[in-house]
């Protein structure tokens, strides 16, 4: 009888590492519903930037050469933007030059308050929701693998384990 | 919209309608940080602590604008910090490593408009190697976040980004006439002082009033306390640091129970009234030459706090707006983190200085954003929708 149950149990492990965290009957996160939508390479573990653009120059500082550092990775990346109006939306295009906001292949946009909020609050250790951070997230486990302010952010050593090389 | 007027005991209130803002040449991305009347037409605000904006309140056509976008901060800075700092300090203002998404590693958060003239406050994020300043060098080797840091790595490259602050006087077109530097005075080095200009600041003539924060406690420890500094403000002299004084403490303007939060999150200004310079604390307002009271915080319940006001001399009165802050009975850790607390029933109040008494009281709407600018005849501030800001007007009167 205690040989069978070993073998149900192993079993058992198995099969829950083998399939996604949708098919478990758990209910999906937030971010996951988001990333679901969305036509990039959900097999690897993605990069989610949710920036504020009026945040406190301290809030976003070195983003630039941040981005700049992980442009080159192959890991598919999501930008969700706090801004909600259309004419704010053109005047930020406007104004960056040093960061390329537009769709590509394995790299979406998201210019949406409420998306920002909804990640922000969900993910965010210490509920700061209107911060601009950084998250490392992965679709198959619908799992925060990092996720940190991006003024705390001191280099990508702390999270280059995450990225696809 | 369409106007009303509500009635109260000895005072009129009516709202005019809604003006839309012109956004034709500068989007605004949020409410802005601060609003000043000009004339009576004519408000300046702060946006996006970008651009100091001039606006006809009764057209919302933006009439001028100062920008800090097309600036050479790092001939600025060499000019002036770097030379003042020769052998001693290397600054470094290197835009790519500080800048945000914008690109911009400097803002605006506060202005003085007096006799047709700006005095516009700019912080400028710099890099600042501290080569031979002792001080500075005491202050880094002490610092409790860096020796964790040099504990836990072999070799540890500090990379020091501070703010360097200037001024910037303009005309009221915004043509700029002069730029100064603001160096921090040895007085406050040495007590531990840091002016914050974007806080509160008062130009007249060679002296510049300032608000001071006392920073020899880190950010953990410090956050936690109520009571956090000893001397409120000072006055620089702009052209003999050496006179540098300390001006009001506990004795003129009361700050017991402030919490960090409170110290550098309430309403604060330094405001002149008929050549007497007063010093407002979102709770109290006194005189900065004196120190005699004008109006105590005695006056407004515990979690009362005022936001703007206007002292008319003339008629006795003060009219302001203020608004109370209630604690949530379940905060999120995010406003435990920033000690946010809900803030409800913003509200006109008129006080009688002579009979020390309220007289007049109206509410504003449940929905509101700061800033309120008061004026001697109306009450101005910004609401939005989906699509537009617009700027709002509640002119008021006594009857007669």
């Amino acid at each position: 009888m205690k040989k069978i149950n070993k073998i149900t149990l192993a079993l058992f492990t198995v099969s829950v590492l083998g399939c996604d965290h949708a098919s478990l009957g758990k209910k999906a996160s937030y971010v996951h519903s988001v990333i679901d939508s969305l036509k990039i390479d959900k097999s690897k573990n993605i990069l989610i930037y949710t920036i504020n653009p009026n945040d406190c120059i301290n809030c976003l500082i070195g983003f630039v050469s941040l981005n700049n550092s992980l442009a080159a990775a192959a890991t598919p990346k999501v930008y969700i933007i706090s801004v909600e109006r259309e004419i704010e939306k053109k005047q930020t295009l406007r104004s960056i030059n040093s960061i390329d906001l537009t769709d590509t292949v394995n790299k979406v946009i998201l210019w949406n308050k409420n998306i920002f909020i909804g990640i922000n609050r969900s993910i965010s250790v210490k509920k700061q929701i209107s911060l601009s951070s950084l998250t490392i997230y992965n679709y198959q486990h619908d799992s925060i693998l990092y996720t940190k302010l991006i003024r705390e952010i001191i280099g990508i050593d702390e999270f280059a384990v995450y990225l696809e090389k | 919209m369409s106007a009303c007027t509500h009635k109260t005991t000895n005072y009129n209130f009516e709202n005019a309608s809604a003006v839309k803002v012109d956004e034709s040449k500068l989007v605004l991305t949020r409410f802005p940080v601060q609003l000043e009347e000009i004339n009576d037409s004519i408000v300046a605000a702060i946006n996006s602590y970008k651009t100091v904006s001039l606006y006809n309140i009764f057209s919302g056509k933006n009439v001028a604008n100062f920008s800090l976008i097309n600036i050479n901060f790092d001939s600025l800075i060499q000019q002036t910090f770097q030379k003042k700092y020769e052998g001693e300090r290397k600054y470094n203002y290197n835009k790519g490593a500080v800048a945000g998404l914008a690109g911009m590693g400097e803002k605006t958060g506060l202005f003085q408009y007096i006799h047709n003239k700006f005095y516009i406050c700019v912080s400028v994020l710099s890099e600042v190697s501290y080569l031979h300043d002792s001080t500075e060098l005491l202050k880094l080797n002490e610092n409790e976040k860096i020796k964790q840091f040099k504990k836990t790595h072999k070799e540890v490259n500090v990379r020091i980004t501070d703010y360097v602050n200037f001024l910037f006087v303009t005309d009221d077109k915004f043509n700029l006439q002069e730029v100064i530097p603001l160096y921090t005075p040895p007085l406050f080095k040495n007590n531990n002082y840091y002016p914050i200009y974007e806080r509160a600041f008062y130009v007249d003539g060679n002296d510049l009033h300032v608000f001071l924060l006392k920073t020899n406690e880190p950010y953990e420890t410090v956050r936690s306390k109520k009571d956090v500094s000893s001397y409120y403000t000072a006055v620089i002299n702009l052209e003999d640091e050496t006179k540098t004084h300390f001006t009001l403490n506990n004795d003129a303007i009361d700050y017991s129970g402030f919490s960090y939060d409170d110290y550098l999150g309430s309403a604060t200004k330094f405001y002149n009234k008929n050549n007497a310079l007063l010093f407002f604390n979102g709770k109290e307002i006194c005189e900065v030459k004196s120190g005699k009271k004008v109006f105590s915080r005695k006056n407004l319940k515990a979690n009362e706090w005022v936001n703007s006001f206007y002292v008319n001399e003339v008629d006795h009165k003060i009219v302001l707006v203020d608004y109370e802050k209630d604690k949530k009975k379940t905060p999120t850790e995010f406003e435990e983190h920033y000690a946010i607390d809900s803030l409800n029933t913003a509200r006109i109040r008129i006080f009688d200085t002579k009979n020390l008494q309220w007289i007049v009281e109206k509410k504003l709407p449940l929905t509101f954003h700061f800033p309120f600018l008061v004026t001697k005849n109306k009450i101005i501030y910004l609401d939005k929708d989906k699509q537009s800001y617009y700027f709002n007007c509640i002119k008021y009167n006594e009857e007669n």
